[in-house]
């Protein structure tokens, strides 16, 4: 009955981020409410409650999902505006980056394969370090599943920004620079707002490790993925 | 409000990009090209900070254009149970793994630069 109403879905998926948004906040920002985890599993609950098909409610929300594209296109500007940033620190950024993005795509792929996972789930796997709208753009042109790519890849962000500061006070990690860039690398979209929490450069260094690491690997994982699988 | 008027900006580059990918068949996907096509953009023209202000606003709710994407999960239920295990360690493991790496590499990086400039 509702999938003949696809405006409703609209607001109903508005909503959930707004009572996802409130949740977040409400709690103190605690990192288990991440606003896309809770959007995400609300709405799942609700068609489900509802019974709609998940093609029915794509079809009434594609406006949604093609801002996602919008705001990966919009990356730029934080991009352009640390670029200063980028040339102070250019090599040690660019050698981390450049092993960091065949590092790795090549981890989540080889344990996964050595777990037997089929080939699907192994290109899903393979793009889940980097930013969603990249991830998603990856996976439609090498062949792994978009959606799987998007959960893989929100949780992935998630991990990163729960562990973040344990792992720089267990490990001795004290530069702000290394702090940043890290988590933007690993981490994405979701730990760079984490990591603005911890200071404004190292959320700018965050922001463009994501920025770069999205860039460089949807570039080249299409090209890797013809020659290896 | 001026940073409104930039939203439609993005869009072009984005729409620009996805014609791009589709004229020379390129396997990167489009918005990338749309980025990079910006990226380019805001080097040609003075820095301005309603630009900033459309992107930060835009960036803000990115976890919204995640719900479509990610709701597609629920058809994946079966393969998810069939290939837990592999999922299990690839994104846990292998993040948690990534990522102490990459902060303990960075630093030392940096470290180095540090030491070899002095």
């Amino acid at each position: 009955m509702m999938q003949n109403f696809p405006m409703l879905l609209l607001i109903l998926t508005l909503l959930v981020y707004v009572v996802s948004l409130r949740l977040y906040r409400s709690s103190n920002k605690n990192i288990l409410l991440l606003p896309v985890v809770t959007g995400i599993t609300l709405m799942i609950i609700l068609l489900s409650v509802f019974d709609i098909q998940y093609s029915d409610y794509f079809e009434s929300v594609e406006i949604i999902h093609f801002l996602l594209s919008t705001a990966t296109v919009a990356l730029a500007v934080p991009l352009r505006n640390h670029f200063h940033l980028i040339v102070e620190h250019a090599l040690p950024l660019t050698i981390s980056l450049v092993i960091m993005a065949i590092f790795t795509p090549a981890l989540a792929v080889l344990s996964a394969w050595f777990f037997g996972a089929d080939t699907a789930i192994l290109l899903s796997l393979a793009p889940k370090s980097i930013s969603t709208p990249f991830a998603i753009g990856v996976a439609k042109e090498i062949g792994g599943y978009p959606s799987l790519v998007a959960t893989i890849v929100i949780i992935t962000g998630a991990i990163v920004a729960i562990i973040s500061s344990h792992v720089f006070k267990f490990c001795g990690i004290h530069h702000p620079v290394a702090q940043g860039f890290s988590m933007g690398l690993v981490g994405h979209g979701i730990a760079t707002a984490s990591a603005f929490e911890i200071s404004m450069k190292a959320g700018a260094f965050s922001a463009l490790a994501m920025g770069l690491m999205g860039l460089s690997t949807s570039i080249i994982l299409p090209y890797a993925v013809t020659w290896f699988f | 409000m001026k940073f409104v008027l930039y939203i439609p900006l993005f869009i072009i580059f984005q729409l620009a990009g996805n014609q791009l990918k589709t004229l020379f068949g390129l396997p990167v996907p489009g918005a990338t090209i749309g980025m990079l096509l910006l990226l380019i953009f805001l080097f040609i023209i003075p820095q301005n900070n309603d630009i900033t202000n459309a992107a930060q606003k835009l960036l803000f709710h990115l976890p919204l254009f995640f719900i479509p994407a990610g709701v597609g999960i629920m058809q994946y239920t079966e393969l998810l149970q069939q290939d837990s295990l592999a999922l299990v360690v690839s994104v846990f493991g292998s993040t948690i793994l990534c990522f102490i790496f990459a902060a303990w590499f960075t630093q030392y990086l940096l470290k180095s630069e540090k030491t070899l400039t002095k």
